[in-house]
């Protein structure tokens, strides 16, 4: 088996597959890529199994050093990798063959907010309740840290990769989220929901994998509600205004009004999106 | 009593009138377990609040007919089959706001832990965090508002009070409740499975132990320590 080993963490660095499932009665998050889109397409790519584990890079990447021969693959946002000190530019949906002793730099990404590292075989850290995703109280670090240590398979005699997928950003040029009525979505006078579809947003500095926080308030009367089930894709309305918007490590039960669900494959988008850059959000139908 | 909502393509939410009452805790549990049965193959899992239970299916439904065979169901409830477990729990009433509790409510320290330490607590789900029970039964009279600046570190195992509401943090984390005690048993391990000693609708009763008493338990801090017989 190889190890790797992380030298610097970068921003924030963690282990993430499609997470955990079904575990909620006990009060625990579902986890996971925030950007099961590009996660998928990673592991595809490599021909891995379709939930094998990654690492999750967010805005700055990090220093690793592989102590055995590996394949990875980047998917997500661009980023530019440097191996032992020599760059390689662009290296989204590209094999690249690691050798034992390599050091790995992680850029600073581009054009998206998170990049995913696929690995042959996938991470081998403890699977807990179905998943290797890291999370707080659940295994034994909520991420990676400098020394961190993770172990992978050792490389089998393997062809190379069969298609070709030209990376692509499905968020670049994407300005509206679609959502759907949440449960107390009706509570709310007419004008503060005409405000909600023609306000553009932006994602405040807060923001992280339990939740992003949009800049704009929306002063409102909803309906205040006893603490009830919410979901990654919830948006939360406070009464002094405040649009949240629940992610993967999210708590899966709230208090406040549940006014909007983004439909599936917009949280991936949004997990891409940049602070400071618009969008806005368009009611759709079930 | 029920209404529907569909949320998403695969999210279907039961709800109940807004009350946190025993009547609607016992409804709420035998039909989950009627779905859960009903709905075997298409469900992904369910999630519980005070008076909503959320069904999240494998793939995207038709609510007309899930809706019909909900009905159905709620029309002819199986409430005998609720069979709640009782749990004693041990806390040491020694909590950094226990005395400025008692200072506000005009009473004694022992008169609050006697208010605690009282009624029959009814675990209605676990949310917020992993292995945090939501509990309805606390006496009016210990009801206190939440900390307008939270603390940024509630231990693990803390007993608190806020709102109306009272319970124990699993882990570490921030909190604006009222700490009034530890509790010296494991509320979620992550290497067990089920993770929790509880599951909705069982009965909960605090009792007060020793400083003694609370090291030596905290040594095992295991869910076994548990002891389950009270009279229920």
């Amino acid at each position: 088996m190889g190890k790797l080993t992380i030298l610097q963490p970068g921003l924030y660095t963690s282990v993430q597959d499609f997470g955990r499932v079904g575990y909620a009665k006990w009060g625990i998050s579902p986890s996971g890529a925030m950007d099961q889109g590009s996660f998928l397409l990673a592991n595809h790519l490599l021909h891995n199994p379709p939930d094998a584990a990654c690492l999750e890079i967010t805005q700055t990447g990090p220093h690793l050093l592989f102590s055995e021969d590996a394949i990875v693959l980047f998917s997500g946002a661009s980023t530019s990798i440097s191996i032992n000190e020599e760059t390689i530019e662009e290296v989204n949906h590209q094999w690249l063959h690691i050798k034992k002793g390599d050091h790995l730099k992680v850029g600073l990404l581009i054009n998206g907010m998170r990049s995913y590292m696929a690995i042959k075989g996938g991470f081998l850290s403890d699977t807990i309740f179905g998943s290797r995703s890291q999370s707080l109280g659940i295994t034994s670090k909520d991420r990676l840290y400098k020394g961190s240590t993770l172990m992978y398979p050792s490389l089998q005699e393997t062809s190379g990769p069969l298609s070709k997928v030209k990376p692509n950003l499905p968020w670049i040029h994407q300005e509206v989220i679609q959502v759907y009525e949440g449960p107390e979505y009706a509570s709310l006078q007419k004008e503060e929901k005409k405000l909600l579809f023609s306000t553009a947003f932006t994602i405040s500095h807060s923001s992280n994998r339990m939740a992003i926080q949009t800049d704009q308030i929306i002063k409102n009367d909803a309906l205040q509600i006893l603490t009830s089930p919410v979901f990654p894709g919830t948006i939360q309305l406070t009464p002094s205004g405040k649009m949240i918007i629940l992610m993967r490590d999210a708590q899966v039960t709230g208090g406040y009004p549940r006014i909007l669900q983004i439909k599936a494959d917009h949280i991936n988008i949004l997990s891409q999106m940049s602070t400071g850059t618009p969008f806005f959000l368009e009611l759709i139908s079930l | 009593m029920i209404t529907l909502f569909q949320t998403s393509n695969h999210i279907l939410e039961i709800s109940w009138p807004q009350e946190i009452i025993r009547s609607i805790l016992i409804e709420k549990i035998t039909l989950q377990k009627a779905l859960e049965f009903r709905f075997k193959n298409h469900l992904a899992f369910s999630v519980s609040g005070y008076h909503v239970l959320t069904l999240v299916f494998k793939n995207p439904i038709d609510k007309k007919s899930i809706s019909e065979e909900i009905i159905e169901q709620y029309n002819h409830l199986e409430t005998e089959s609720y069979v709640p477990n009782y749990w004693n729990i041990p806390v040491y009433y020694d909590g950094k706001d226990l005395e400025q509790l008692a200072y506000e409510k005009k009473c004694s320290v022992q008169e609050i832990i006697s208010l605690h330490t009282a009624p029959e607590y009814l675990l209605h789900f676990y949310g917020f965090m992993p292995g945090f029970i939501y509990l309805g039964g606390l006496d009016g009279r210990l009801h206190q508002p939440r900390k307008g600046n939270p603390e940024r570190k509630v231990a693990a195992g803390s007993v608190a009070i806020g709102g109306t509401q009272t319970g124990i943090y699993p882990l570490e984390s921030p909190g604006g409740w009222h700490i009034i005690g530890t509790c010296p048993i494991k509320m979620f391990d992550p290497q067990k499975s089920p993770p929790v000693w509880g599951k909705e609708g069982d009965i909960i009763k605090f009792y007060s132990i020793t400083n003694d008493a609370f090291i030596e338990m905290r040594k095992y801090s295991s869910h076994q320590l548990i002891n389950k017989t009270f009279n229920g």
